[in-house]
């Protein structure tokens, strides 16, 4: 079977035409913890019958499983509970009590987008809905609405609104139309203009002191991208991004749009939760089948988010709610409100599924974590999580499964798992002890 | 060399009687031999690294002057062991003698700070002190926006497709926090582009940027024309006088696109690289190598720093002549400039960045407030609550009013649709006007919807959170953080009929382990319970009368708005310096520690001398060594 979205992408990138399409990774995060009592399966092994929150995953429960038992030992902290749950999740160690933010390191995400940032116009993407709020008790508020790091003191910034994203990706081309390059030539101009601007940088890089000079390297790092693309653009001026919306078939299921709500102008970000996220995930889809990222993160809200649910009947604000002491009412709320964000998460798995790719789809390519730092919203306890995955990894791994381990096992060992998957060996990530193996086939 | 002066500054600064504090074996004030021992072994049970309780971590501070950039830490415990709350009932009690010598070096140590006034001493004694570290500041989205306005005579808000920056502090304008990162340069290039664009494409109104770059298209303008206009260009750009080297540099590049292209579209690469360069994009201040203390900044970067703390925005002509006429300007100059700008309606940025962001305000706007609950809440009634509160803080900023006005004012700024949601009486229209009030349950940013809906949830009230945000932003002591497994607010609340939130959250406190933190914050929200999630009057809360009593343990109790607004001017001068800490911050870009501890008591010793006014406050930021000084990097 021939695939001409890969055919364009791999002949772009002169592979050949044999190679096994690239694993693409993602890591999604809700906040304030689940209702446990709703989300765990009951037998241990198979999953025959889905718990309530996790139900909407049956059209693709053979391609995630559910694992029991992770802990974020290093989410835990005195004197507060979101902050380095978010903060943290995803680098494997404390966040600093303080209100500029420093975390131990790179996230898992960014540590993989390090190695394979090279071979995509876009190094990663950070997604969001909502921006954060104000932290707490002596700790910054960035902690909540970032769990994507570059390193130990820049956040990967969070890019919310689905229009600005999407322009940003396919250059404001309409899907679906092939039409010709926005870049039509290439100025030695424009690479004369950014190494002014880097010498600019380099004169002033000797004057500044070490946190400073960390941020000058980031400026140059952003000065690279921008000629990388400028690069990537020369060669490949066919884009093969639009091309490749023709090859969803799911491409326009939905209401609202991609093209009625992003292009030509658009409101950018739609009034309904639900067709919010929506829209983020399918470019995110797309950014990943047109092999325009390899790396992602998505936060349905910021860690500690008040966000009220009112078409769901959950209209208190998440966080209190999250608090449920254990009333039904609160229970019942926090299960709907969870279920939603799985449902959105499901539907974003089902259409990678319709996707194909290579010799099965797109959701045999990639290798997804869903969870949180924090177990039951109410304790703040970081034991026990939720925590699944979704994606076949490349052929690397089984779904369909319950797999419940020892209690307190580091969730670090299962990022081991993701960096192999993504080609990167390496023997300790954050407080891991070894490797989680199971997922494999 | 740097590190050991800064310490060194430090301590003949703030430590009178340093030489006992570092004495002998027996002296009872030696924090070496005896003191920190007591400390050790009385508090670390609770408060070391591993277990800090209540959030305070005393054992970090191993020495006398890492205690004193905690000092707000350590004058909390002072309070604590004197009034004997700590230790607390179950541990072991300190015996007197210790317990004496300990408070005794506290107060010692913490109080006696030496100070010395900066608007009367010579640069030689302020470049003895520590004006804190040299920091890069990128430009935020505000600042950003504001600054291609001015720059480039358009009005574009290019900053819409940035990625929200940080808060730290709850600002926005933290140099720290303010990481620059590859998606953001790419967004900076692409806006740079946008306004390029736009600037040629504004033909309809005179603009002299222009004119000066793009309006020479006869042809070929010659490169002597087109190199001065790049040179003043880049200087507005850069905020500073540029060096030929640079403008050469640009005019190269320039000449090289030339060869291919007409001159509309090869000076647009100019700006491009000019807009895009980290000069523009971050404040950058300029080493002085031959300083080894700190040193007064220039008069460019002086105007810089005054201009983006009121204004967000690059200096304008008045400030720029001041700079190139005077290597140094006058503090008389300064004040004088100070009082201009908060008068000038571009002090609205300061509005925006400062008070708003200060009261959360900033959160309004994506507040979801419940309108099944709240069928009155709408996008109307919504645009009149924040120009209240917009009217308050405008008469603050430009008349140089009294800042306990934020607590209680006897005035506010109502709309027909705010005055009918108020219950007040009177001739209203579609403009908010300046009312006197006759009663004091509004007037104030505590009593005003606007904040009142922020800090409630969508569809209740928030005791608490309002009572905390009072404890913490407004009075500078935040309750401690909640432990843990929080026990149930509300299992029997429906045993015997309706209970109001406050019954539920008084059956919360007698829990001992809720009781000790809430205690320090509930009773604020309390007094403010009359006043519903939307901030209009109530009498009742789920049928049962609102009972809007709060009282401190063993204080006398306050009931209802007018009781919490004399309670809270009762503590003016804690307010004060919560509020000058906070516009330090704000104005500096970094948080304040031990070493701006002179800074912050002289711009409330301002506040206190002159009716509470918040011009003179401002103007002892803009005299202060942190605000006018700088050093050189450490580790350059």
């Amino acid at each position: 079977m021939t695939i001409p979205g890969l055919r364009l992408l791999s002949s772009a990138r002169g592979a050949s035409s044999t190679e096994r399409p690239p694993v693409r990774t993602a890591f999604f995060y809700v906040p304030n913890g689940v209702n446990m009592a709703d989300w765990r399966p009951t037998d241990s092994e198979r999953m025959d019958e889905l718990p309530t929150i996790l139900k909407s995953l049956a059209p693709v429960k053979d391609r995630v499983s559910v694992i029991s038992n992770f802990a974020a030992e290093h989410c835990h902290a005195t004197g507060a509970s979101h902050e380095p749950a978010g903060g943290g999740f995803l680098v494997g160690a404390h966040c600093k009590h303080s209100e500029v933010p420093e975390v131990g390191n790179a996230s898992v995400d960014q540590w993989i987008a390090r190695k394979h940032g090279q071979n995509t116009p876009i190094e990663s993407l950070a997604l969001g809905i909502d921006p954060g709020h104000r932290g707490d008790h002596g700790y910054s508020g960035t902690y909540m609405s970032h769990i994507s790091w570059r390193n130990k003191s820049t956040p990967v910034p969070l890019e919310l609104n689905p229009k600005h994203l999407y322009h940003r990706l396919f250059h404001g081309q309409a899907p679906n139309k092939r039409s010709s390059p926005a870049q039509t030539s290439i100025d030695s101009i424009d690479s004369n203009v950014l190494d002014l601007v880097r010498e600019d940088a380099n004169r002033l890089q000797r004057q500044l002191g070490y946190s400073d000079r960390l941020k000058m390297e980031e400026y140059m790092e952003g000065i690279r991208g921008i000629e990388k693309r400028i690069n990537i653009a020369a060669q490949d001026s066919h884009s093969h991004h639009q091309d490749s919306f023709r090859d969803d078939p799911h491409a326009h299921d939905d209401d609202p749009g991609i093209d009625k709500l992003i292009i030509p102008d658009g409101k950018g970000i739609p009034s309904i939760y639900a067709d919010h996220v929506n829209l983020m995930l399918d470019i995110l889809v797309t950014a990943f089948q047109t092999d325009t990222t390899r790396v992602a993160s998505f936060l349905f809200s910021y860690e500690k988010s008040g966000r009220s649910y009112p078409q769901l009947d959950a209209p208190g604000a998440h966080h209190s709610t999250s608090h449920h002491q254990n009333e039904e009412k609160n229970l019942s709320q926090l299960t709907r409100i969870n279920c939603h964000h799985m449902e959105l998460f499901s539907r974003m798995l089902q259409r990678m599924a319709a996707i194909p790719e290579g010799a099965g789809t797109l959701l045999d390519n990639v290798a997804i974590l869903y969870g949180c730092g924090i177990s039951d919203g109410n304790s703040h306890s970081n034991e026990d999580l939720p925590i699944l995955v979704a994606g076949g990894a490349g052929g690397r791994w089984q779904g369909g499964r319950h797999l419940k381990l020892d209690t307190k096992t580091p969730i670090c060992n299962l990022y081991l798992e993701f960096l192999q998957a993504m080609g990167i060996e390496q023997s300790s990530f954050g407080d891991s002890t070894e490797r989680f193996q199971r997922l494999s086939v | 060399m740097r590190s050991f002066l800064g310490r060194a500054v430090g301590c003949t600064v703030l430590l009178v009687g340093s030489t006992t504090a570092f004495g002998q074996d027996d002296d009872p004030m030696s924090w070496d031999r005896r003191i920190s021992r007591h400390v050790k072994k009385y508090c670390f049970s609770c408060h070391s690294e591993d277990t800090s309780s209540g959030n305070v971590n005393l054992a970090q501070d191993t020495d006398v002057r890492l205690l004193l950039d905690h000092r707000e830490t350590w004058q909390k415990a002072l309070v604590a062991i004197e009034t004997g709350e700590m230790p607390p009932q179950d541990e072991e009690r300190i015996p007197d003698e210790k317990r004496l010598e300990l408070i005794a070096f506290l107060k010692k140590t913490l109080n006696e700070v030496h100070c010395i006034d900066p608007s009367s001493s010579s640069i030689q004694e302020l470049s003895q002190l520590d004006p804190g570290p040299p920091l890069l500041r990128r430009l935020n989205r505000r600042e950003y926006d504001l600054t291609i306005q001015d720059l480039l005579h358009i009005n574009v808000e290019l900053s819409k497709t940035f990625p929200d920056d940080a808060l730290s502090y709850g600002f926005d304008n933290i140099a720290q926090s303010l990481s620059v990162s590859p998606l953001l340069i790419e967004q900076y290039h692409a806006a740079a582009k946008l306004a390029i664009s736009a600037l040629q494409a504004n033909h309809d109104q005179v603009n002299s940027v222009r004119d000066s770059l793009f309006g020479m298209d006869d042809a070929t303008p010659s490169i002597d024309t087109v190199e001065e206009a790049i040179a003043s260009f880049a200087q507005a750009a850069f905020r500073r006088p540029v060096d030929d080297e640079t403008v050469r540099r640009y005019r190269k590049l320039y000449e090289r696109a030339r060869d291919n292209a007409d001159h509309a579209t090869s000076i647009g690469y100019v700006l491009q690289a000019i807009l895009i360069s980290p000069r523009f994009l971050i404040r950058i201040e300029q080493n002085q190598l031959d300083q080894e203390a700190a040193y007064p900044v220039d008069s460019h970067e002086l105007i810089n720093r005054l201009s983006y703390f009121l204004w967000s925005r690059p200096p304008d002509q008045e400030l720029r002549t001041i700079a190139a006429g005077e290597s140094t300007i006058s503090l008389a100059t300064l004040n004088q400039q100070v009082a201009r700008m908060l008068a000038d309606p571009r002090s609205d940025a300061l509005i925006e960045g400062f008070f708003e962001h200060w009261f959360d305000l900033h959160q309004f706007e994506s507040h979801a407030v419940n309108t099944e609950a709240f069928p009155a809440f709408n996008m109307q009634l919504q645009q009149s609550m924040l120009a209240e509160v917009r009217g308050l803080f405008r008469e603050l900023v430009r008349q140089n009013g009294k800042v306990t006005d934020l607590l209680s004012a006897d005035h506010t700024y109502l709309d027909a649709t705010l005055a009918r949601h108020y219950g007040i009486d009177g001739d209203f229209g579609d403009e908010p006007k300046r009312v006197a009030l006759s009663d004091r349950r509004r007037g104030g940013i505590l009593s005003s919807a606007m904040w009142l809906t922020t800090i409630s949830d969508p569809g209740r009230t928030n005791v608490p959170r309002r009572g905390n945000f009072i404890a913490g932003q407004i009075l500078g002591t935040p309750a401690p953080p909640a432990p843990p497994n929080v026990p149930a607010l509300e299992t029997v609340a429906t045993r015997d009929g309706p209970r109001s939130l406050r019954q539920r959250l008084e059956q919360h406190r007698a829990d001992a382990t809720c009781a000790t933190c809430h205690a320090k914050m509930d009773p604020w929200g309390f007094a403010l319970e009359n006043y519903d999630a939307i901030g209009k009057w109530r009498a009742e809360d789920n049928s049962v009368p609102v009972d809007a009593m709060g009282q401190f343990n063993g204080q006398e109790p306050f009931v209802g708005p007018e009781g919490l607004k004399n309670a809270l001017l009762d503590r003016k001068q804690e307010f004060i310096r919560s509020f000058a800490k906070n516009l330090l911050i704000y104005a500096l870009g970094r948080g304040v520690s031990g070493i701006d501890e002179c800074t912050i008591r002289s711009i409330v010793k301002s506040g206190l001398e002159n009716e509470d006014r918040l011009l003179p406050m401002v103007q002892s930021i803009v005299q202060s060594v942190p605000f006018r000084f700088r050093v050189n990097p450490i580790d350059r």
